[in-house]
């Protein structure tokens, strides 16, 4: 919920939806947005504080997780 | 507002001066937030990924905000509602104590907090030390120093203000004491009218009502925990719409302490009436509701045969002010104002009957006056004329 503002303040284009069962059977929410965008969203959601729990990328095979600096 | 319950037609609007009961009545936008929130989107928030469950946890995410900026916490994760400061109380007491834990509190407790440390006293799990308060109510910082065990003193309990009467405490100071206890504050009678910083304060648990001064509904209310690490075990465990993969309780917040489906109407409420609270401005509705308790008092103190406890003065308490009638029962002089003036207040013990043991009013207790934003000088003067009347005949 506060990525979910903390984005919309910062202008980021994005979209709120249920966590993908492939990634976690949580019954919680993820951002998703377009692959071009994610390091924007990273970086405002890390000046904000947000802790991010993790990211992924989804590819035709499912969702590969992004492990970059 | 006519008294058609009773069968009984009205001639004239009631006087409520119940306020530390129970605030009456509520701002339009409290009943509108509850009613948009009922209609649009009671769904369950956290549990499905659709619009309306969105939007329900939105809401309940900002109300969350909205409660931590008004008492400035930093993180809204450390606000947990409950369905009342009883709850909220009971959450912090029976969460926190450990076999073998001393506890310090004052003779001016509401029963929502004796009754949690006697229980627990009486299944021999902690000790309790009672300090008692000056018969005007005030805390004994000092007595309470004294009575605090290093080592072995686990909690402070302590009212902001006393629901019998009104009788403020100096939060600050009570914090110098602790030591390595928590405090715990139970801010049921000052949240509302009263300004509270926790950023500034001490304090390690802070439980409110929402159904009193900061005018939601009742079913509302919350415990704030100073830095989230504080070890309380949870009251309910259940589901939290998080982790649930695992049977075992989440340990974050604030779902490890909030289980089950919140009542996200009443909560929806809570929030509007904070921000009505807000907006009128805090320090403006402690000034209107000083002013009043100051007319009273003059009013009161002049009458023969009424005598006035607690601080009877205006900057040393809140808008609650408890009385007797020389030669009338309480519940007599509560009865006659209802009855023939239209005058709501409450009498007896208020469920603190150390407080009245404390004012010297045990075991017959107090005709109780408690005022709020809502209450006017005009009506102050009423009470003040039907109390006259009362005496005279």
């Amino acid at each position: 919920m506060k990525a979910e503002k903390t984005l919309k303040a910062g202008g980021v284009g994005f979209d709120t939806i249920p966590v993908p069962k492939e990634i976690s059977s949580d019954c919680g929410m993820a951002i998703m947005t377009a692959s071009m965008e994610t390091h924007r969203v990273k970086q405002v959601l890390l000046k904000s504080g947000i802790a991010i729990k993790g990211m992924y990328l989804k590819t035709v095979t499912g969702y590969e997780e992004i492990n970059d600096g | 507002m006519a008294k058609g319950g009773r069968g009984m037609p009205s001639h004239r609007n009631p006087i409520y001066m119940d306020h530390a009961a129970t605030s009456f009545p509520k701002p339009e936008v409290v009943a509108e937030a509850m009613v948009e929130n009922l209609r649009e989107f009671s769904a369950n928030p956290g549990r499905s990924g659709h619009f309306l469950s969105l939007e329900a946890s939105r809401a309940l995410f900002e109300a969350r905000e909205t409660v931590a900026e008004f008492f400035r916490v930093d993180d809204s994760r450390k606000v947990i509602f409950t369905k009342n400061v009883t709850e909220a109380l009971n959450l912090a007491i029976y969460g926190l104590l450990r076999q073998g834990d001393h506890v310090v509190t004052t003779s001016m407790e509401h029963n929502s907090v004796m009754r949690p440390l006697r229980d627990l006293e009486a299944r021999g799990m902690v000790q309790v030390s009672v300090v008692p308060s000056s018969p005007e109510g005030c805390a004994d910082i000092e007595g309470i120093s004294a009575a605090v065990r290093p080592g072995q003193t686990r909690l402070i309990v302590i009212n902001h203000a006393s629901n019998v009467v009104g009788t403020l405490v100096d939060i600050g100071k009570v914090a110098e004491v602790k030591g390595d206890a928590y405090l715990l504050v139970d801010a049921a009678q000052s949240a509302g009218c009263f300004p509270i910083d926790l950023s500034l304060l001490d304090v390690d648990l802070f439980a409110f009502t929402g159904h009193k001064a900061l005018l939601g509904p009742q079913g509302t209310g919350g415990l704030i925990m100073r830095t989230g690490k504080e070890p309380v075990r949870p009251l309910m465990r259940g589901g939290t719409g998080s982790h649930s993969e695992f049977e075992e309780q989440p340990e974050f917040l604030p779902d490890k302490l909030e289980s089950g489906t919140p009542n996200g109407c009443g909560i929806a409420g809570l929030a509007a009436g904070i921000r009505f609270v807000k907006k009128r401005g805090i320090g403006l509705i402690r000034e209107h509701e000083k002013h009043l308790t100051a007319r009273l008092l003059e009013g009161l103190m002049r009458m023969d045969r009424v005598h006035v406890y607690g601080p009877i003065d205006p900057e040393r308490q809140t808008a609650v002010v408890s009385i007797n009638v020389d030669g009338m029962s309480p519940s007599e002089v509560g009865f006659q104002l209802d009855r023939n003036f239209d005058i709501c207040v409450r009498t007896g013990l208020h469920c603190a009957p150390a407080a009245h043991k404390t004012i010297g009013s045990f075991p017959s207790g107090t005709v109780r006056i408690s005022m709020g934003m809502t209450n006017t000088e005009d009506e102050v003067e009423e009470i003040i004329q039907g109390l006259r009347w009362l005496v005279s005949h």
